[in-house]
């Protein structure tokens, strides 16, 4: 009969609850309404970033874009309604437990726990007087607020997170929007090289200031070379702004104009047009062709590498000669043997060595770097212990008296000073024995010390002043400390590692409640 | 010293109602008298009531001079207990205050060792300054607190019922104290702060303390009768949803654990233990009775986290060094602990 009426009770208070937890379902979906528009504005941000990606991309490979605008107004559209949809469905099938109704009615009436509470007594046939008052409490209460349900979620519009994907979604726009190549500007409007190179790359006509580099273009095309190839042939300013890829194949295609190609006969068609255009750009080409062909001359190699005062010119001629003319690197002990050369040149102030060096110097430019100058090249010092020291002629290397030496090393650290090789003591003095004598401590003669009277001062001594200690040191002292002790910090260590822990420690709160 | 019973009383066998009614009754008449001598600081007297209903011990903390000695003084003379007051001073030995054996002259001749029981033995223990007594002898304490027993030699001595240590300190950065040990601290339920009375108590105070009327404090509540309120409050539910925030309060204190938010984990070293999680509860129970309600509420946890927790963080050497409070980390802790349980 009492669990029968437990059961009735708790039926009673579910159907009364029920209402509550409907009106929860429904604040819980409208509740989900800022979080399914912030996700569609994510989605939206995700698909604006793609699209412009792939317009970034179909520019770069001069591809057509295989999704246009109307393309990209439907995935937006997708983009904004999947999300929202799938988070009110999700909603929607949640719905909330009586417990759950019971909490977040309490939460929101600020009724100290009243009917969850009762519930929860209800559920675990708690019987104690206190627990029968707590029940009917929680029943009279929810019985009051039957006619005046609170709030029970509140509808929060957090414009910050919705900020970051609505900015993310604009610049990917207009990124889309100037990678189109309608809004690129034509080259008389003022957008030239881009404008040139787009329009070369889609195969249209290319409008430009120089007829005869238009005509030009025209006749490569006729020809059959490719635009790129013509492009840098008929416009040598260019080569500035052009890629460095584009560079490259445009060198390529001057270099093998030696050669027989198409686009040697597009070049030559237009060189012949007029003098301004391709002559220049031949000429450039030209100029390249050769530099490529012989570095040491075209560039002012030589007075860099004479200039005693610039040796890092100097260096950068040996590099470069070594790795055009093919004769092998060059170490930078040769370059400093180069560099020793210039100075004794300099200090022997005579004429003659100087022309010589001078010429020793073009030679070995013209062989292909800086070779070591071996006129005034001396043998090393002997390092043998041997007899010698005498004055004498430097050493050739071939025997005979040589100045005295320079040894080093453990040769000249040989003591002269004889050491006896044994250590005083006993041999084996066995186990330590400590006898204990009783003798009168000896009487030291001495002075006897004076009398005073001692009293207690009746003043202070001095004032000790506390120092003060600047604030910028507090800092550092603190830093240093922090650091110091931020080692030894004991954890309650449960399961997992210590770096698990840390990472844990640095999550914050991951409280599941919102 | 009186001897309560634990045999159901006439209040226990009441409705809940009743027990309750019955409880606040007790509890304001307790009130009032302390307040006839103790001017002002109602919050204060009533946890530390709180503390003596829930079978705790308080430790009083503040500077000279506010009168935390003469509270203890005051709740003792208001109930019907025996009381001792120890003085901790630096030379007070363990022995001085559980006692000794101590040589007597027999009446026929000769002479025999007796155990002469200390101070602690009794209901109510004031423990006054106990920081400035050695850790040494504040660890004398610490069975009795616990466990309810002194253990002398081979000699083992039943603290009687109702035993409550009330020890005051002054705050630690003053000189010639010792700290209490963790073990110690974690022993008091809560830890008051005693602040400086407001300037409409200042009038009171000087009122009667400096006039020729003696302000006396009756005996209202026998121990028998405590130990029935001490019954009351224990018979307080608690319902999972408040009993499940009280822990995730717990855990919230505790570096590492995932409740823990990074100021936890930055600036504590040890945070609250289970003693922490039934101070939180019993302290709440008596906060429920008194609010006329019969279960405790999350509310009612969140009113007595402070006292019960602000003692139990042992705060790092960087929360130190930051001058962090502990009371400001409960309050975080507070704020960033949901009391929905999904």
């Amino acid at each position: 009969m009492r669990v029968k009426s437990q059961t009735v009770r708790q039926e009673e208070f579910a159907g009364k609850l029920a209402q509550a937890r409907r009106a929860l379902h429904r604040s819980s979906i409208r509740a989900q309404i800022p979080k399914g528009c912030t996700r569609s504005l994510y989605g939206t941000a995700a698909v604006a970033v793609g699209y412009s990606l792939m317009r970034v991309g179909c520019l770069l490979m001069s591809v057509e874009p295989p999704v246009g605008w109307k393309g990209l107004t439907a995935c937006m559209a997708l983009a904004v309604i999947l999300p929202m949809a799938i988070t009110l469905i999700l909603a929607y099938k949640r719905t909330p437990s009586l417990s759950e109704a019971a909490e977040r009615l309490d939460f929101s009436a600020n009724d100290h726990n009243r009917i969850a509470t009762s519930l929860s007594l209800m559920m675990s046939n708690t019987h104690t007087s206190f627990a029968k008052a707590a029940i009917r409490d929680g029943e009279a209460y929810l019985e009051q607020l039957k006619d005046r349900l609170p709030q029970l979620y509140a509808c929060v519009w957090d414009l910050r997170r919705a900020m970051s994907p609505a900015v993310a979604t604009l610049i990917a726009l207009t990124i889309a929007i100037m990678c189109d190549p309608r809004a690129i500007s034509k080259p008389d409007v003022g957008g030239g090289p881009v404008g040139t190179i787009l329009a070369l790359a889609d195969g249209s006509k290319v409008q430009t200031d120089e007829p005869d580099i238009e005509e030009g273009a025209k006749k490569a095309q006729r020809s059959g070379t490719t635009a790129l190839a013509s492009t840098g042939t008929s416009k040598a300013g260019m080569q500035e702004r052009l890629p460095q890829k584009q560079v490259r194949a445009e060198v390529t295609g001057t270099a093998n104009k030696g050669s027989t190609g198409k686009a040697n006969t597009a070049e030559q068609a237009a060189g012949n047009q007029g003098e301004s255009g391709n002559s220049t750009a031949s000429s450039a080409s030209k100029k390249n062709d050769s530099d490529r062909r012989k570095p040491g001359k075209t560039r002012p190699r030589r007075s860099m590498m004479m200039d005693p005062r610039n040796p890092q010119a100097e260096e950068e001629g040996a590099s470069t000669s070594s790795g055009s003319a093919g004769g092998g690197s060059m170490s930078p002990v040769q370059n400093d043997w180069a560099q020793r050369a210039h100075t004794m040149g300099g200090e022997q102030d005579d004429s003659d060595s100087e022309e010589e060096v001078e010429d020793e110097n073009e030679s070995s430019s013209q062989r292909g770097g800086v070779q070591p100058s071996l006129k005034d090249r001396n043998e090393a010092p002997s390092r043998e212990m041997g007899l010698s020291g005498e004055e004498g002629p430097p050493g050739t290397g071939r025997g005979g008296p040589t100045p005295p030496k320079k040894s080093r090393g453990t040769a000249s650290l040989v003591l002269g000073v004889p050491i006896p090789d044994f250590i005083k003591g006993r041999m084996g003095p066995g186990t330590t024995k400590i006898t204990h004598e009783r003798t009168q401590p000896p009487a030291v003669p001495g002075e006897s010390a004076a009398e005073g009277s001692v009293a207690a001062r009746v003043k202070a001594e001095h004032v000790l002043r506390r120092l003060e200690i600047p604030s910028s040191l507090r800092t550092f002292v603190r830093d240093y400390l922090v650091a110091l002790h931020s080692q030894d910090r004991v954890r309650p260590i449960k399961v997992g590692s210590k770096q698990s822990l840390n990472e844990k420690a640095t999550e914050g709160v991951t409280n599941s409640h919102e | 010293m009186s001897e309560p019973t634990n045999k159901p009383t006439q209040l226990e066998q009441a409705d809940a109602e009743v027990q309750a009614a019955r409880f606040r009754e007790v509890f304001e008449a307790l009130k009032s008298e302390i307040h006839k001598v103790f001017v002002g600081h109602d919050e204060l007297v009533e946890n530390v009531l709180s503390v003596l209903l829930s079978d705790g011990h308080v430790l009083l903390e503040g500077v000279p001079g506010l009168g935390k000695t003469l509270l203890a003084h005051t709740v003792s003379s208001a109930l019907q207990l025996s009381f001792s007051r120890i003085q901790f001073t630096p030379d007070l030995m363990p022995a001085d205050i559980v006692g000794t054996t101590v040589l007597h002259e027999k009446e026929g001749g000769g002479h025999e060792l007796r155990f002469e029981q200390g101070p602690l033995v009794a209901n109510f223990v004031l423990a006054d300054e106990i920081n400035r007594a050695t850790p040494k002898t504040q660890s004398a304490l610490l069975e009795g607190m616990q466990e309810r027993q002194i253990s002398v030699s081979r000699r083992t001595i039943r603290l009687p019922e109702p035993f409550i240590v009330v020890a005051t300190q002054n705050p630690v950065e003053q000189e010639g104290t010792y700290p209490l040990p963790e073990a110690q601290l974690d022993r008091f339920l809560v830890k008051l702060l005693v602040d400086y009375p407001q300037e409409k108590e200042y009038h009171d105070i000087l009122d009667r303390t400096t006039g020729k009327d003696v302000h006396r404090v009756d005996a209202v509540a026998s121990g028998d009768e405590i130990m029935a309120m001490r019954r009351v409050v224990r018979s307080v539910p608690v319902s999972e949803q408040v009993r499940g925030y009280a822990i995730r309060l717990i855990m919230a204190t505790q570096p590492g654990s995932r409740y823990a938010s990074k100021a936890i984990n930055n600036a504590v070293e040890l945070g609250a233990s289970p003693r922490g999680a039934q101070g939180l509860l019993l302290m709440g129970k008596v906060r429920a009775l008194l609010g006329g309600r019969f279960a405790v509420s999350c509310q009612d946890i969140r009113d007595v986290a402070l006292p019960v927790l602000r003692h139990r963080i042992l705060l790092s050497f960087e929360g130190q060094s930051d001058r962090i409070k502990p009371d400001d980390l409960i309050r975080s802790v507070l704020d960033s602990v949901s009391e929905l349980s999904s």
